[in-house]
């Protein structure tokens, strides 16, 4: 085990051991703490990992807590109470999440502070919401504070857990997916509004935990304080002052902004109060936070944990060699990837797996592609070459359901147009982007199980808690990544985060991908850009093993002429969005409008144009 | 050139970076002269864009120091060296892909006070690349890659620099469309003298440079200048590119 986490496990369990030995004024403030805790753990759960900012949490909290009193002072058993809190909560949160589906970013962070307004007007003041005058008391089991206390820690460790499942779960990769990647996440299955919604659905039950724990403390609640505007606040400073995404940052500036003032007036001879300290205390936190950590106390945590690692663990860590490394022309592993069941069988009779027919795409009267007709036939490697800007990643973009189109694009006899982005994944198409579809920040493990998101086919609430197989599947999502990743040499790079990687090296992590969701056409978007003549050259023998042992049919965009002529069966070459022409590889390179359009005159005398080795 | 100091517009020795604990240049020495073009060759991952973002300050040296026009700029910060006369060419582009093709451009003079030489500039950019001006009003976003790095390279240029620092130009060009922009950068070096360091696996790029280095793993393993540049190709082909792609 890495020296950090030992010293994580021996400081926690210090400050839990210490705590539990304070009077019962101070084990008070401390779940009170752990409610704010709470809350901003659940707050973080929308802004570390969908990129939105919510200013309505408070009034979640007081939603979670109201109906948590409401519940339970009309004698519902405690269990009962806090599951109808956490999903009321869950439910207003995913209310006030719905502008997400149209808007991003500042404007959504308006229209939830248009929902705290209202819950402070319109809610908070009614005394029906409020449970004014009804009191819940607590089960008999939590009589005592120093109970209380640890069950508010225990609730602590859930949402932990909770946070490390949204984590480990087709949920939290399709957020991160949907911030960082936005529509193209769709070609991986992934449906962006759905799981927008789900993130404020698992922010608000979280956030309802803290409510009913709230109430529990409480009992009844006439002080409306805790709920209000300034609250949500001071709940978006504690992300600030703990990094967002860093839970143990995040508590820590729990404790700095709530505990530690009102444990100072808890000193005798103090002439300080809370209600004042808080926010000068809060104001002032913010500030050094960010000056001296950007990335808050978490950030602090995570260098002192690399710095120990380091002085203890002796060294620097090693990184393996960030490029591909050759493999076995046969691909050992590539036989060992499962094939795919899919509702439709590839034995249908169909004359082409792909057969485009003048297929239009039109952006705000600009002419994309014009008419374009095609075919690719299974098993076919077919290259698609032409100018910059003469249409060819447009048409990657009509088959995969991210351009407007006209025309009849037919995928196994299956008429695709109009049919959304997200279930072509699973028709079997999967495709590679000219600037990269993979979330930069995530490690190129991660981005193997996103881009498989429609085998993953359990729904992503359910993998949350561990069930509908959703653990078998990751485990087997997780392998089928492993073999793709063997297949292009690239096991020794799982571990490493994709953007850190060099530039060719991430675009054969995407093509990796793309063969880890098990398509039956793989649209390849300049795969050897980035790429030296070498590795151009071992790619291009990659392609014909899993055409031959995936039993994959490609569709190559491809510059580099040389490659082209190599691996493909057939081309097309494309200039304005027409098909200029088509026919054997260097049929097509020595067509006289190709050349000029595309490979260039010096090319043309001495019949080997390409981005490589010629010199 | 007899290589005088004054002659010697970047001069980079022992120059060490990374990323966190890992080392990525391992004493990298290199220097571009006054109006030369230098091509910087390496295969993906041998650190050729590392080289590039710790000279121009966007990473952090950790060893090593680098003299611009005679003045020692290790430490300076990316704005004060564009300041200088010193403009990238990002691997990627960087393009900012909500402005119009126009307004990309104009950001590319956003630090040049006269402003008609920037409106010149700006017309130069649009007849070299007419696809360009026939987009000028299109976001940037929307156009093809080809065309973004179009107006990459045009970007950089507005701001007339002495030094053009250019990562993977070919990048995602068609075969034609490299030719072109070679044909420019060797352009652009005849008539304004702008120095290039050209940072490329294309060994086209060769044909256009006066010297060239080439990096492995982090160091500098081989250099070449003038009639040496023949030969260096040879074994750029043989030895280190591999295989040459059979036709």
């Amino acid at each position: 085990m890495q020296p950090s986490r030992v010293a994580t496990m021996i400081v926690v369990l210090a400050a839990i051991g210490g705590s539990l030995l304070l009077g019962d004024v101070k084990l008070s403030i401390l779940v009170g703490v752990i409610v704010t805790a709470i809350a901003a753990l659940g707050l973080d759960v929308l802004v570390a990992r969908t990129g939105e900012l919510s200013l309505a949490h408070a009034a979640f909290l007081g939603i979670g807590a109201f109906t948590a009193i409401n519940v339970g002072s009309r004698g519902a058993p405690w269990p009962v109470a806090i599951l109808v809190a956490v999903a009321t909560t869950a439910a207003a949160a995913t209310i006030a999440g719905l502008p997400s589906l149209r808007i991003r970013g500042l404007q959504v962070a308006i229209t939830t502070l248009a929902f705290q307004g209202f819950a402070d007007v319109f809610l908070f003041t009614r005394a029906d919401v409020t449970a004014a005058g009804r009191t819940w008391s607590r089960p008999s089991f939590l009589r005592t504070d120093v109970r209380l206390y640890v069950f508010a820690l225990t609730l602590l460790a859930l949402v932990l857990v909770v946070r490390h499942r949204v984590a480990v779960t087709k949920a939290g990769r399709t957020f991160l997916a949907v911030r960082d990647i936005e529509d193209r996440a769709r070609v991986f299955g992934v449906e962006p509004g759905p799981s927008k919604l789900l993130a404020y659905a698992i922010s608000g039950a979280i956030v309802g935990l803290g409510g009913s724990l709230f109430a529990l403390k409480a009992g009844s609640i006439s002080a409306k304080d805790p709920f209000l505007l300034l609250e949500s606040l001071q709940l978006v400073a504690i992300l600030v002052v703990g990094g967002t995404g860093s839970a143990a940052g995040i508590v820590t500036a729990a404790v700095l902004v709530k505990g530690v003032p009102q444990f100072m007036s808890t000193i005798p001879f103090t002439d300080l109060k809370a209600d004042r300290i808080v926010p000068i205390g809060s104001a002032a936190l913010l500030v050094v936070a960010v000056v001296v950590s950007p990335e808050g106390i978490g950030g602090l945590y995570r260098a002192a944990g690399r710095l120990l690692d380091r002085m203890v663990g002796g060294g620097r860590r090693e990184r393996p060699e960030p490029r591909p490394r050759v493999v076995d022309a046969r691909a050992p592993g590539a036989a060992l990837l499962p094939h795919v069941d899919r509702p439709l069988s590839l034995r249908m009779p169909v004359p082409a797996l792909l057969e485009a027919d003048d297929v239009r795409v039109e952006y705000g009267g600009v002419s994309a592609l014009d008419g374009v007709s095609l075919e690719v036939r299974r098993g076919e490697i077919v290259g698609l070459i032409g100018a910059n800007g003469a249409g060819k990643s447009t048409f990657f973009n009509a088959v995969s359901g991210l351009a407007p189109v006209t025309g009849s694009i037919r995928f196994r006899g299956v008429e695709l147009v109009r049919r959304p982005a997200s279930i072509r994944s699973a028709l079997g198409t999967a495709r590679t982007f000219q600037d990269l579809g993979l979330v930069r920040a995530e490690s190129v493990q991660e981005n193997l199980l996103l881009s498989q998101t429609w085998l993953a086919r359990y729904a992503a609430a359910v993998g949350i808690v561990g069930l509908g197989g959703s653990v078998r599947t990751e485990r087997e999502l997780r392998r089928r990544g492993g073999i793709a990743l063997e297949v292009f040499g690239l096991d020794h790079l799982a571990r490493e985060r994709v953007g850190s990687l060099p530039y060719g090296t991430m675009r054969i992590v995407e093509i990796a991908a793309a063969v880890a969701a098990g398509p039956d056409l793989l649209l390849l978007d300049e795969a050897t850009a980035g790429l030296g003549p070498e590795e151009s050259h071992a790619l291009g023998d990659r392609f014909l093993v899993i055409r031959d042992e995936l039993d994959l049919t490609l569709v190559i965009v491809e510059h580099h002429v040389p490659l082209v002529a190599r691996v493909c069966d057939y081309a097309y070459c494309l200039e304005s969005g027409v098909l200029i022409a088509e026919g054997k590889p260097l049929d097509v390179t020595a067509d006289p409008r190709v050349v000029e359009s595309f490979l260039g005159a010096g090319a043309a005398s001495t019949g080997t144009a390409s981005g490589g080795a010629t010199p | 050139m007899n290589g005088a100091p004054v002659e010697t517009l970047l001069a980079v020795e022992d120059l060490c970076s990374g990323y966190g604990s890992l080392q990525v240049l391992f004493n990298v020495d290199l220097d571009v002269r006054v109006g030369e073009v230098v091509a910087l060759m390496g295969s993906n991952g041998a650190g050729k864009t590392t080289t590039l973002r710790a000279i121009t300050g966007q990473l952090r040296k950790t060893g090593g120091r680098v003299r611009f026009a005679g003045t020692d700029v290790t430490r300076e910060r990316t704005e004060s060296l564009v300041a200088r006369g010193i403009s990238v060419v990002p691997e990627g582009r960087g393009m900012l892909r909500d402005l119009t093709v126009a307004e990309n451009l104009e950001m590319g003079g956003y630090a040049i006070r006269d402003r008609r030489a920037v409106a010149e500039a700006t017309d130069r950019a649009y007849e070299t690349f007419p696809i360009l001006g026939e987009r000028r009003e299109q976001k940037a976003g929307r156009l093809s890659g080809g065309q973004q790095q179009m107006l990459a390279v045009a970007r950089a240029l507005i701001s007339s620099p002495r030094l053009l620092l250019v990562d993977e130009a070919s990048l995602g060009l068609s075969p034609v469309m490299t030719e072109t922009v070679f044909a420019l950068i060797a352009d652009v070096r005849r008539t304004s003298g702008t120095a290039v360091l050209l940072v490329e696996q294309n060994a086209g790029a060769l044909d256009l440079a006066d010297r060239a280095f080439v990096l492995e793993k982090g160091q500098v393993v081989d250099r070449a200048e003038g009639a040496e540049m023949r030969a260096m190709q040879g074994r750029l082909r043989d030895a280190y590119l591999g295989r040459r792609e059979a036709g």
